[in-house]
């Protein structure tokens, strides 16, 4: 187990990291889902926009976020000597 | 040392790449076949039966007499495998049917039920996953009893998670009970024998392990199943094979269709009701809903329902532990948010493709020439077209649709042979075994580890051969009991899918949040916030009806479950400040769970119990 010393500045990263990033995927499937129909009187590929934020951009956003999570908070551990490897 | 690496088996994407030929490889031969001549009937049911054989010859392979293997599919599951388990058991047959429903009748505004799905994986994913897979325990309750070091707690938490679990395991086999006569020609209650037979012979053999590969072939076939058929349906109607990229292109010729058409609007609200009853209705709601639309706050907080429900559904939080490591189980979360994205792409591409083929005037349905399909359609309860205005032609509003038929419906309608039709079944199929195969195996879990009162002596033995048998023997007798419950019953299957996400997301989303985020939590506040949130969520059940009926004050089910999940929040911090502080052992466990390194703690005390077995029965 991780010595307090090393924890704490750990767990504030890592909490931080986490509900920041909860929060802004929210607030990105929120906005996408309630407001984008603003956009839907302007056409782009064919699509309204309004339905292209909402059903492509923001969904992909998101699933590069959650990538880049994963990247993130295992060098969050690493930095921290938190790794499952060490 | 511990290595993220060092279990994986190499070849497993060689594996799953065989299986993946195999399947395309019998698609063509279908194909060919058909093309011969082979009649369309003996094709329905032909790519299931693949499917169900090519996962049962995998579970079957995956045997095991290990507890490790057994419970746990020996922790060597890689990210992506399980990201396609967790794609297929978070939707499942009730939940795909049931979007597809969704999205085909309520446009735009299905979005809140699609992002639901994605925001509850994102969420296991982000706030969940390392942690319980540092704990390292087998269910839900188990992580409780470890976290707080209590038993009562464990047996507490296990009876509150015995309701969602029925709940998820009920709607799978009702969705097969509707689809199955049609896709195997067989009677519904032999397809809900076949369905419980082949769901044993996935389970019995390897426990987790076994069910995990299945799922995973199973989980390939939902995903060729849903992209295949569109690619076909979208050259047809775009002459471009990204259905994804082009269906957008159709939605102003279907509002253009609809002038033609005389398609009368109608309020969402009650369009959303209506998937809550077993009736057949018509598009009435353009697929743009805009400001006519369920509005802002209602879609938030179904979105928000959704995606608790799915975040703390207890097979779907436990599928962390079995990956080799923290890194890993966080990266299959965002493996199966990846999937789920691709079916929210996809999903309304299917919808708007359907909605055109109804409004297009060029693709009219005569009387005098009804095409096979109907009668086969609405035999099956299906599909229902009357001619009210007596012109002789169907028109959109005279084609009536039930929300599970949409999806058999669309090869249908898109004129596509048997074997497409069949691609599309097997679907659905695969999708609800897949489920249905992880909520049986949650009761077995649960029966043999949490609500157990040998449980410390199972701990002490948990390699040994006498727990695994008494799992197989809870898993036979509650997959037998709920196939003969659906037999006995009508459930409605998205009801039920919705049911146990709204008692999933009031029982255990705050006692599972609380537990890993708050250092002050301890068992008083987790007893009253489990209790809360299961009383209320099944009250809010009861006077709904399901969902089917408004409760007083005009509250609906969302309503009352978002309403639940604030009580059981609250009542679980002010009974944890209530109760007595974390003691220091308390805290010293929250730490290890929050710390990636390290061995699993569950198996640690797994291990430390051995010896005392030993010691004792020397």
């Amino acid at each position: 187990m991780m010595d307090p010393e090393r924890f704490i500045p750990y767990w504030r990263v890592t909490s931080r990291l986490s509900f920041m990033l909860a929060g802004f995927l929210f607030l990105l499937m929120t906005l996408g889902l309630c407001f984008s129909h603003i956009f839907d009187r302007f056409q782009f590929l064919g699509f309204p926009v309004g339905v292209l934020l909402a059903g492509h951009f923001v969904v992909l956003l998101i699933i590069g976020l959650m990538f880049w999570f994963t990247g993130t908070q295992d060098h969050v551990d690493n930095n921290y000597g938190a790794n499952e490897d060490l | 040392m511990y290595s993220r690496h060092r279990m994986i088996n190499p070849l497993l994407g060689v594996y799953y790449g065989i299986f993946t030929a195999v399947y395309i490889g019998l698609v063509v031969f279908l194909l060919i076949l058909e093309h011969m001549g082979v009649v369309d009937r003996h094709l329905l049911y032909a790519l299931t039966v693949a499917a169900f054989t090519l996962s049962v010859s995998i579970a079957v392979a995956a045997m095991t007499k290990t507890g490790d293997d057994f419970f746990v599919s020996g922790r060597r599951v890689p990210a992506g495998l399980n990201g396609l388990v967790l794609f297929v058991v978070s939707i499942g047959g009730a939940g795909l049917s049931g979007l597809f429903g969704a999205v085909f009748f309520l446009g735009v505004d299905s979005f809140a039920l699609l992002f639901g799905v994605f925001g509850g994986v994102i969420l296991t994913g982000l706030m969940m996953a390392s942690f319980v897979r540092k704990a390292g325990i087998y269910t839900v309750p188990s992580f409780f009893e470890v976290r707080y070091r209590s038993r009562f707690i464990g047996v507490i938490a296990g009876l509150c998670v015995m309701l969602p679990t029925g709940l998820f395991a009920l709607a799978e086999l009702s969705i097969i009970k509707i689809v199955g006569p049609m896709i195997l020609g067989v009677s519904a209650e032999i397809s809900l024998v076949v369905i419980f037979v082949v769901a044993m012979l996935i389970i019995l053999p390897g426990g987790v392990r076994s069910m995990g590969w299945a799922q995973c072939g199973l989980a390939i076939v939902v995903v060729l199943g849903l992209i295949i058929p569109l690619v076909i349906v979208s050259m047809q109607l775009t002459n471009l094979p990204i259905a994804q990229l082009t269906y957008g292109s159709l939605i102003d010729d279907i509002e253009a269709f609809k002038s033609v058409r005389s398609v009368a609007e109608v309020n969402a609200h009650e369009v959303w009701s209506g998937l809550f009853l077993d009736e057949k209705h018509a598009v009435k709601l353009p697929f743009l809903t805009g400001e006519a639309g369920l509005g802002a706050a209602s879609k938030f907080s179904l979105m928000v329902i959704i995606a608790l429900g799915i975040a703390s559904m207890p097979a779907l939080v436990m599928r962390a532990g079995v990956t080799s490591g923290v890194f890993q189980a966080r990266k299959s979360y965002a493996w199966g948010a990846a999937l789920i994205g691709l079916l929210i792409l996809t999903l309304p591409a299917y919808g708007i493709f359907l909605r055109y083929m109804i409004f297009n005037p060029e693709m009219k349905i005569v009387l005098s020439n009804l095409p096979e399909w109907i009668s086969v359609l609405d035999g099956a309860g299906f599909f229902q077209v009357s001619d009210l205005n007596g012109d002789g032609e169907i028109l959109a509003e005279e084609i009536l649709l039930s929300r599970d038929g949409a999806f058999v419906s669309f090869p249908f309608m898109a004129g596509l042979n048997g074997t497409m039709q069949s691609l599309c079944f097997a679907t659905i199929m695969a999708a609800a075994l897949a489920s249905f195969c992880a909520r049986v195996m949650t009761f077995g879990k649960l029966f043999a580890f949490d609500l157990n009162i040998r449980k410390s002596e199972i701990e002490a033995d948990v390699g040994g051969q006498a727990v695994m048998i008494w799992t197989r023997i809870v898993v036979f007798i509650f997959a037998g009991l709920a196939a003969w419950l659906v037999y006995q019953f009508d459930f409605d299957p998205f009801q039920l899918f919705f049911a146990g996400l709204i008692v999933s997301a009031a029982a255990l989303f705050p006692s599972l949040l609380l537990s890993i985020w708050w250092r002050r939590m301890n068992k008083t506040g987790l007893f009253f916030s489990l209790l809360t949130g299961v009383v209320l969520s099944a009250g809010g059940l009861f006077v709904t009806n399901l969902g089917a009926e408004t409760a007083p004050y005009g509250l609906d089910l969302v309503q009352l479950g978002c309403g639940a999940v604030l009580c059981s929040f609250l009542v679980g911090i002010i009974g944890a400040l209530i109760g007595p502080k974390p003691t220091g052992a308390d805290l010293e466990m929250l730490t290890e769970i929050r710390t990636p390194g390290g061995e699993a703690v569950y198996d640690r005390m797994l291990r430390l119990a051995m010896p005392r077995r030993t010691n004792s029965s020397g």
